[in-house]
């Protein structure tokens, strides 16, 4: 099993690794996060529409 | 006929719907995909004769590449549905696609300069592979810039996508520059046409990472789309049901 942390060439496996996994994750996050204030703006404008 | 096969997929609510069905499969294949090809690759592959452990890398660079220029060819292929019959989907799909392309790109281009610094000892070079790389990653950023430059949604989409298709261009240069050009990146270890180059224990694993970064993408895409649905749709009546 190749150690990463010992490899001399560890650095840059795990750095390309750990960006690609942070920018993915975020990248997710975010459009988790849009999508559902989106749909809360939507359902405001429904309310103040009904009212 | 094709018309009507096509306006049974257009529609944004049908669309909407499939995305919520669909999303959470595709999603937990990504990651199973992801998982099972990332630590198949970097912890158990053999080393590489030549280039020792840093080839690891390519279980991102390669999936990010390939992703990086097949999004653009399927913009290209909305463009055309969306300039052709109006399909207002297209124009959607197009701008989803636009992000999801940007980032694999600069995950491309990142993966790549790491790759760089111990194999050619430099983290960049203007050769032709790279720079027509870059050239595709700022034209993504263009693409997104300018339809968020506009107020005319309409226009937008249509300017949108008849640059989309000129700018389909930059691909087969980017395909051929290893082949082109006298260039430091190598020429491509797969293709659809010869057996690959590389050992079958490094290739499995690569192609489990190409499948897990579709399947991801995919899922990204269906997110990001539901976006841009729900921002340009928000007036129509069907909205108010969804949510």
């Amino acid at each position: 099993m190749f150690d990463i942390f010992s490899s001399s060439h560890g650095v840059y496996i795990w750095s390309v690794y750990g960006l690609g996994i942070l920018l993915l994750l975020t990248s997710y996050l975010l459009l988790f996060k849009k999508v559902r204030d989106k749909k809360r703006q939507i359902k405001c404008l429904n309310t103040e529409r009904t009212d | 006929m094709l018309k009507n096969f096509i306006n049974q997929f257009a529609s944004p609510k049908t669309y909407l719907k499939r995305c919520d069905k669909y999303f959470i499969f595709v999603f937990s294949a990504g990651l199973i995909f992801l998982a099972v090809g990332w630590i198949w690759g970097i912890f158990y592959s053999p080393t590489d004769a030549e280039q020792g452990d840093v080839y690891r890398i390519i279980y991102l660079h390669v999936p990010t590449s390939i992703y990086a220029q097949l999004i653009y060819w399927i913009m290209a292929f909305w463009a055309m549905i969306h300039l052709v019959w109006r399909v207002r989907l297209a124009a959607y799909l197009i701008k989803a696609a636009a992000y999801i392309g940007l980032l694999s790109t600069f995950l491309a281009l990142f993966s790549g300069s790491i790759w760089g610094i111990p194999t050619w000892g430099t983290w960049w070079q203007w050769d032709a592979r790279i720079t027509s790389t870059l050239i595709l990653f700022l034209m993504y950023l263009g693409l997104i810039t300018l339809h968020n430059s506009f107020n005319n949604f309409d226009k937008s989409d249509r300017l949108m996508s008849i640059l989309v298709i000129v700018g389909t261009i930059n691909l087969p240069i980017i395909k051929k520059s290893v082949d082109w050009w006298s260039t430091l990146h190598q020429p491509a270890s797969i293709t659809l046409t010869k057996s690959p180059s590389i050992d079958i224990t490094m290739f499995i694993p690569l192609m489990i990472s190409i499948i897990a970064f579709g399947f991801l993408y995919i899922s990204m895409g269906f997110l990001m789309s539901k976006i841009i649905i729900l921002t340009r749709e928000k007036n129509k009546t069907w909205i108010d049901q969804y949510v």
